[in-house]
């Protein structure tokens, strides 16, 4: 839908940036790839690169985990932490046992949601695309409060699959009635009312919950932020059991990802059906995601942020290397989240769900009302 | 384009449609008719006649006849006002947004007033029940109010307050407040439950007091609808063209924004999540009346009226506990709002789908 404003914001302007245009006319080609080679001859890149962006990563992930590792009761000095972690002092458990879990979680979950943003983004060719914007997080949710809930009633199948064929269900819903995928606002439209109607049904769940277990919903209700204070080693594993396998199968996805970008006569040219490449994506974005929302709650916006500081930083659409950074990037998003969480008003603790809103909720604000801009949608 | 199909009157193209007159009847016979079978169904069912009275000629009905009438009646002014609220707030935006698609609950606005109940009811001052009544509206007023300016204000930051921008951030808005809320939430403890009750939507807990406080605010802003609805005309003829007619646009939408946010906040003030009906009674009202506000606005409030009535049946006449579950089911009959998101989603699907 473009208005046709006066000011000219479809032209085309010649910046590294115009690299990952997203058009919704449906012209042969998606991404200019005519524009940035001349334009990067021009202008001096002062992008850092996927090296760049990995080091900045490291870094704040390092330096959050030692403040993670060391603030608590007790707090712990340097020197303290280093002989904590290898040696049997007193305040080696709770190095290892409570504080080191929730570091290990928070990458997972956040490397996991970022990969499956740009999954999402990418194949449905819309840069508003986010598991939590299209319902999937949801969806999830309500598969959660259904096992907290009714115990007697959950079928015997893990959290994490009955997380991902809610999800999936939702995604999937939201996907086949918006049709017009690359329309950004339709999409968004569709995702707000897929999500309150899985809110709805969650709501249902709670309101004809059995009386005995009317205690659960103070939980259900921290799950449902996104929390990462009560992880274990035992839920850590399991997450990342269910969610590593993911992984590989979206990088191997890469190339299909690049094919799809180019536009969908062009996939087709080269002997990619498109519609069943995307229902493919969608399934592994999902499985990825899934797992997450199962045992940490449903996390929003990490992944519709990520993807678009990693092509920022790169200058560049490619989805290889846009997925390493991005899960990079993800990850370090959610330890940040936790650890402000945690350590901004130490005594009491702020569940992580609401710093990603304050880490990538507002800038995907802003930064989404400013590519307006460069994108016509 | 959607613009085009759902605004045709503007865009030129006139659809064939049945005569105003028959439209009119027709949907005040669906509200008189739901109203009526509205009284008789419940805990105690009563005849039609029995119904009739029970509401009119009292000095003949059985004490039960009375009762019931009494206990009903309140709930439906309930429906009727909030439903015709909504239907209004629904019509606004949509014209605003230019989208169909649009509604209140999905564009921040409903989601800043209940927002603000939320903090109110958990951390505000405790008053005696009069004065909780009297305030809780006034209150999410002034978070829908404060939602829709914070929305105006990053769209104006990020660009132009054009529809789109409006609507983005409007939908992203919302789903911030939305966690927002549930952190606040989280201290509720035992409140919690009677929160999450009143965020899906029941009725049943109205009595004559909140219906007349509705009544009294909804009343007060028809001035402001008048004038939305005079702006809202000029603003669907394009921004060039209502410049050009001397409507300055960007206060003219904030204006059509406050008017629409302050409306759908009394109506969600004491029943909570209701917000599909101003996303659907708009859309059912435009088929048959086109686009022209002055007739849609009307004719959305008809519509949004009947819908809630209708829904309310729906929800009353739902028992769980008789579906023989393998748990017990404590209350017994559905919170209207859930059957209203049901349908609306389902209907939404329908005009997604069919608009592409």
């Amino acid at each position: 839908m473009s208005d046709g404003g006066p000011d000219g914001e479809g032209r085309d302007r010649p910046t590294a940036r115009a690299r990952y245009r997203y058009r919704s006319d449906d012209g042969m080609t998606d991404v200019d790839t005519s524009a940035p080679v001349s334009a990067r001859a021009e202008a001096p890149d002062r992008r850092p690169g996927l090296i760049g962006l990995l080091a900045g990563c490291a870094a704040i992930v390092g330096v959050c985990t030692a403040l993670q590792l060391m603030i608590g009761e007790p707090t712990l000095s340097p020197g303290e932490l280093i002989a904590a972690l290898g040696g049997e002092r007193e305040a080696s458990f709770v190095v290892k046992e409570l504080r080191s879990p929730r570091i290990v979680a928070a990458l997972v979950v956040g490397a996991t949601l970022g990969c499956a943003g740009v999954l999402m983004q990418d194949s449905l060719r819309n840069p508003l695309a986010d598991p939590s914007l299209l319902g999937v997080a949801q969806g999830a949710s309500l598969a959660v409060a259904i096992t907290t809930f009714y115990p007697a009633l959950a079928p015997p199948v893990p959290r994490p699959i009955l997380a991902l064929v809610c999800g999936t269900a939702a995604g999937l819903l939201v996907v086949l009635v918006t049709g017009r995928l690359r329309d950004a606002v339709r999409l968004l439209l569709a995702g707000a009312v897929a999500s309150s109607f899985f809110g709805t049904l969650t709501a249902l769940v709670i309101f004809f919950a059995p009386s005995d277990r009317a205690g659960s919903v103070a939980g259900y209700q921290r799950f449902a932020i996104g929390s990462l204070s009560t992880m274990e080693w035992e839920t850590v594993w399991r997450l990342a059991l269910w969610s590593l396998p993911a992984i590989p199968l979206a990088f191997a996805a890469a190339r299909v990802l690049n094919v799809l970008k180019i536009g969908d006569d062009v996939a087709a040219n080269v002997g990619l059906d498109p519609g069943r490449a995307r229902i493919v994506l969608m399934a592994i974005a999902m499985a990825l995601v899934a797992p997450g929302y199962a045992f940490a709650g449903p996390i929003a916006f990490v992944a519709l942020l990520a993807p678009h500081i990693t092509r920022g930083a790169l200058g560049s659409s490619d989805a290889r290397p846009v997925l390493v950074g991005a899960a990079a990037v993800g990850a370090t998003q959610m330890v940040a989240a936790d650890g402000l969480g945690r350590l901004l008003l130490f005594p009491s603790e702020i569940p992580a769900g609401v710093w990603t809103i304050g880490i990538a909720g507002l800038p995907a604000l802003y930064y989404v009302g400013r590519v307006r801009r460069s994108v016509s949608w | 384009m959607v613009i085009e199909q759902h605004f045709g009157v503007l865009a030129g193209t006139r659809r064939r449609r049945p005569g105003r007159a028959t439209v009119v009847l027709v949907v005040l016979c669906a509200v008189a008719w739901s109203l009526s079978v509205r009284y008789s169904i419940g805990q105690i069912t009563l005849s039609p006649a029995g119904a009739y009275r029970g509401l009119v000629e009292t000095d003949e009905a059985s004490a039960a006849e009375v009762f019931a009438v009494l206990a009903r009646m309140p709930r439906a002014m309930m429906a009727v006002l909030i439903g015709g609220g909504l239907g209004v707030a629904g019509a606004l935006l949509q014209s605003l947004y230019r989208n169909p698609l649009a509604g209140p609950g999905i564009t921040g606005v409903s989601p800043g007033a209940t927002t603000a109940v939320i903090v109110w009811v958990l951390y505000g001052p405790s008053l005696d029940s009069t004065g909780q009544v009297a305030l809780t509206p006034l209150v999410a007023i002034a978070g829908g109010a404060v939602t829709s300016l914070i929305t105006f204000a990053i769209a104006g930051l990020a660009g132009r307050a054009d529809p789109l921008r409006l609507i983005l951030f409007g939908v992203l808005l919302g789903g911030l407040l939305g966690v927002a809320s549930q952190l606040i939430m989280l201290d509720a403890g035992e409140d919690a439950v009677f929160i999450i009750r009143w965020l899906a939507g029941s009725i049943d807990v109205v009595g004559w007091r909140q219906v007349r406080i509705v009544a009294v605010v909804l009343l007060l802003l028809v001035p402001f609808v008048a004038y939305a609805t005079a702006l809202g005309n000029v603003l669907a003829l394009g921004d060039a063209l209502a410049h050009g007619v001397g409507v300055r646009v960007g206060p003219a939408r904030l204006t059509m924004l406050f008017t629409a946010a302050a409306i759908t906040a009394v109506s969600v003030a004491f029943v909570g999540g209701m917000i599909f009906v101003g996303l659907i009674a708009p859309h059912v009202a435009r088929r048959y009346v086109g686009g022209d506000l002055r007739r849609l606005v009307p004719a959305a409030a008809l519509s949004g009226a009947t819908l809630v009535l209708v829904a309310d049946l729906v929800a009353r006449s739902v028992r769980p506990a008789e579906w023989g579950l393998p748990f017990p089911v404590s209350p017994n009959t559905l919170p209207t709002g859930m059957v209203i998101t049901v349908i609306g989603a389902a209907f939404f699907a329908r005009v997604m789908s069919t608009t592409r």
